[in-house]
């Protein structure tokens, strides 16, 4: 698979927008051209037949002179618009759309005419706006001074006014013609047409500005949701339609696949790892073991004797008690993880672990204050679980506090979480010291020890002391048991000297204990009796 | 001023040889010594010394009928000197037509390797002449202008004809003919006016 060069979303949209201005600027030139080129055409074209009719005019008035030998412009004006209206309804029915006309400069008098003639059309009267009879003025200004035919044009709103005058004895010859919405033709034409092209291109790059942000928020939010991915395997990307949407399903899928293949790699680890217990807790289950078979074989030679005791049934049922607790914990070290996780109201999982602590909660005349939300309260969660999870945590918070105390489950949102709290009006921390279980009994004489090798009595009223001072720092509670016991096992001891609070078949970790455990490893193992012999 | 253009045409003509013509000077300004006191007598005389000559053809005789209608209409407009003026100056130039008719029959009928009497010019502006006598007529109170208009007409393509056929004299007098009865309607047109505010 193999992606194109990455180009950046800013890049995208530069080049987007840059596209979009270029073709809109292009399709503006293109028009502007076309305009300008029309303009100057028609510009040309009409002052050509503005300048033939006007030179055409002259010639017939020189040609009428030839035969009149009056000069039109002494006849009175009526007589001369007489003559002048026949020669133009001849010479400008050749040029149609363009007016003609005399200019009388000792008057300041502009007539006009064009064909058809008024009485043929009468709506055809070539009315003179003002700006037109201005520019004819100004054009028999240039043509008396200048002797010779002249031509220029000009723009009256929209349209484009182009004339010729010439000078004809005491008069000037004028024709005009008005070229009509030529400098904003499609304006003036296509105006709907082009509102609606403007607005379709509007409409186009703004499309294009949306595609681009949606596509850049769309990404953005993937990003934001793999990063989130990587601490949160069972967070998952918001489904929304088209293509993103598409990629947001299968960025889910594999996240499902990921998280499952972690919880069997999980399994396999913990299988793994339970194998590792195992061969250790072997060691753990054999003592009991050793235990209860020495017990059951004194047993058996008391009997034989006819001494029978009850003591020894009793250690045995202990050790089978611990084989039991150490049994049961590695099942439940072993059982494989149900899940029965799916989104839910928080509110009666909470309840249902309220409701299954309600015995020892009466036993100690705790009350739960549960505090939960009105609505609904929902969380991606595995019920059973996290009731067992609150269950223990209830527990603890019952048993921590004192009688009567109340202990507080609150439940609540915070920052997109789910947080159910619980909180107990006991001590939060109980230490204990160390038991003197293992200290008092078989320990030399102090003088007999050796001071550089420590023992494990010293360790043990170290610890002891170092938790008195913790709980009095953490304010804890303490359980100490390593005073008491060792008052109780001296005061004892003053009446036998070979009393001891620990049972008789104690191994105890000192040098006598080591070589005991040593012993009984070996036979348990079925150690040949001599293992290694010095030289 | 159109007794002298008469009298100068009378000099071209006879002054212009068959074979060699003279290209013919712009006619004489006849604004000069316009008006005359007296010009209502010439005319009459000219119009007179006309139909004394006779010439042959309808439509010089449709001429001098219509010249001496006009001669009527302007003694009875002596109180209007514009009217007056134009009716007097319509006669002339139907005369003048009439005389550069009659001319047009005596001349000889030979193809001519020039055109030195101008006549594709004088044809070309006689063509916008005409059209524009169409004009002039429906200005006319006169119900047989048509007649002009038709006379013109039928001038014009006489003259067309004659040039075709190389006679260029002949085609350049029949083609001012059509001119000048064209300038005889247009001073009629003239004459309709009532009252002339502006008079030069």
């Amino acid at each position: 698979m193999r992606f194109p060069a990455p180009v950046s979303f800013r890049a995208q949209a530069f080049i987007i927008g840059a596209a979009s201005l270029a073709v809109v600027a292009l399709a503006a030139l293109i028009v502007r051209d076309v305009v300008f080129t029309t303009e100057a055409k028609l510009l040309g074209d009409a002052l050509r037949r503005c300048e033939t009719a006007c030179r055409e005019l002259a010639s017939q008035v020189r040609e009428r002179a030839a035969y009149a030998g009056d000069p039109l412009e002494q006849l009175p004006r009526q007589a001369l618009e007489i003559s002048l209206k026949g020669i133009s309804s001849t010479v400008l029915q050749a040029f149609p759309g363009i007016k003609g006309g005399m200019y009388l400069p000792a008057e300041d008098a502009v007539s006009g005419y064009a064909y058809p003639t008024a009485e043929e059309e009468p709506e055809a009267r070539p009315g003179l706006s003002g700006m037109e009879t201005d520019f004819i003025r100004t054009l028999a200004a240039r043509a008396g001074a200048a002797d010779a035919m002249v031509s220029g044009s000009d723009w009256e709103n929209r349209d484009l006014i182009v004339g010729a005058a010439v000078r004809s004895g005491g008069m000037v010859l004028w024709t005009l013609r008005r070229v009509p919405v030529l400098r904003y033709p499609l304006i003036g034409t296509h105006r709907w047409w082009l509102i609606a092209l403007g607005f379709s291109t509007l409409l186009g790059v703004g499309g294009i500005v949306s595609i681009w942000y949606r596509l850049h928020s769309g990404v953005r939010s993937i990003q934001k949701g793999l990063r989130r991915l990587e601490d949160d395997f069972s967070f998952r990307l918001p489904s929304v339609r088209g293509d993103l949407g598409r990629v947001a399903r299968d960025i889910n899928l594999m996240a499902e696949r990921r998280m499952a293949l972690e919880q069997k790699l999980r399994q396999q680890d913990r299988l793994a790892a339970l194998g590792k217990v195992v061969s250790g807790v072997a060691h753990e289950v054999r003592n009991p073991l050793n235990s209860i078979k020495l017990t059951l074989q004194l047993l058996e030679r008391r009997l034989k004797k006819g001494v029978a005791a009850s003591t020894e049934v009793a250690e045995c049922l202990e050790e089978i008690d611990r084989l039991d607790l150490i049994v049961g914990r590695l099942l439940a070290f072993g059982r494989p993880v149900m899940t029965h996780r799916h989104v839910q109201d928080i509110a009666p999982v909470v309840s249902q672990a309220v409701k299954m602590v309600h015995e020892p909660m009466q036993k100690k005349e705790v009350r739960i204050d549960l505090d939960l939300p009105r609505g609904e309260l929902r969380a991606d969660v595995d019920a059973p679980q996290i009731v067992q999870v609150l269950i223990n945590l209830l527990l603890n918070a019952i048993d921590a506090s004192p009688r009567e105390g109340v202990v507080t489950v609150r439940a609540g949102a915070e920052g997109g979480r789910v947080s159910i709290r619980v909180a107990d009006g006991g001590s939060r921390l109980v230490l204990f010291t160390p038991s003197p279980y293992d200290q008092e009994s078989g320990s030399p004489a102090p003088e007999t020890r050796i001071p550089e090798r420590p023992r494990v009595n010293d360790g043990l009223l170290a610890c002891a002391r170092e938790c008195r001072s913790l709980a009095e720092a953490l304010d804890a509670s303490l359980v100490d048991m390593n005073t008491g016991m060792l008052q109780v096992a001296e005061k004892q001891r003053k009446v036998d000297p070979t009393f001891s609070l620990n049972a008789k078949y104690r191994v105890h970790p000192d040098v006598y204990g080591h070589f005991v455990m040593a012993f009984l490893f070996l036979k348990a193992q079925n150690a040949p009796a001599v293992v290694s012999v010095s030289p | 001023m159109i007794l002298a253009l008469g009298l100068a045409a009378c000099a071209l003509a006879a002054s212009a040889p068959a074979q060699a013509p003279e290209i013919p000077e712009a006619w004489p300004d006849g604004a000069k010594g316009w008006p005359k006191p007296d010009w209502m007598e010439l005319t009459a005389k000219r119009l007179d010394k006309a139909r004394e000559a006779r010439p042959p053809g309808p439509e010089i005789a449709l001429l001098h009928a219509k010249a001496t209608d006009l001669l009527e209409r302007a003694r009875r407009s002596t109180d209007n000197q514009f009217r007056f003026e134009r009716l007097i100056a319509a006669v002339n130039s139907l005369l003048d037509a009439a005389d550069r008719i009659a001319w047009a029959r005596k001349v000889e009928r030979t193809p001519q390797d020039k055109d030195f009497w101008g006549a594709g010019f004088v044809l070309q502006g006689c063509y916008f002449r005409v059209r524009q006598a169409e004009y002039f007529a429906t200005l006319t109170e006169d119900n047989k202008s048509e007649q002009y208009v038709t006379l013109a007409r039928s001038l014009y393509q006489q003259g067309r004809g004659a040039y075709d056929a190389r006679e260029y004299q002949r085609a350049r007098l029949l083609g001012d003919a059509s001119s000048l009865i064209v300038f005889s309607l247009e001073c009629i047109a003239q004459a309709t006016i009532p009252d002339p505010h502006i008079y030069r």
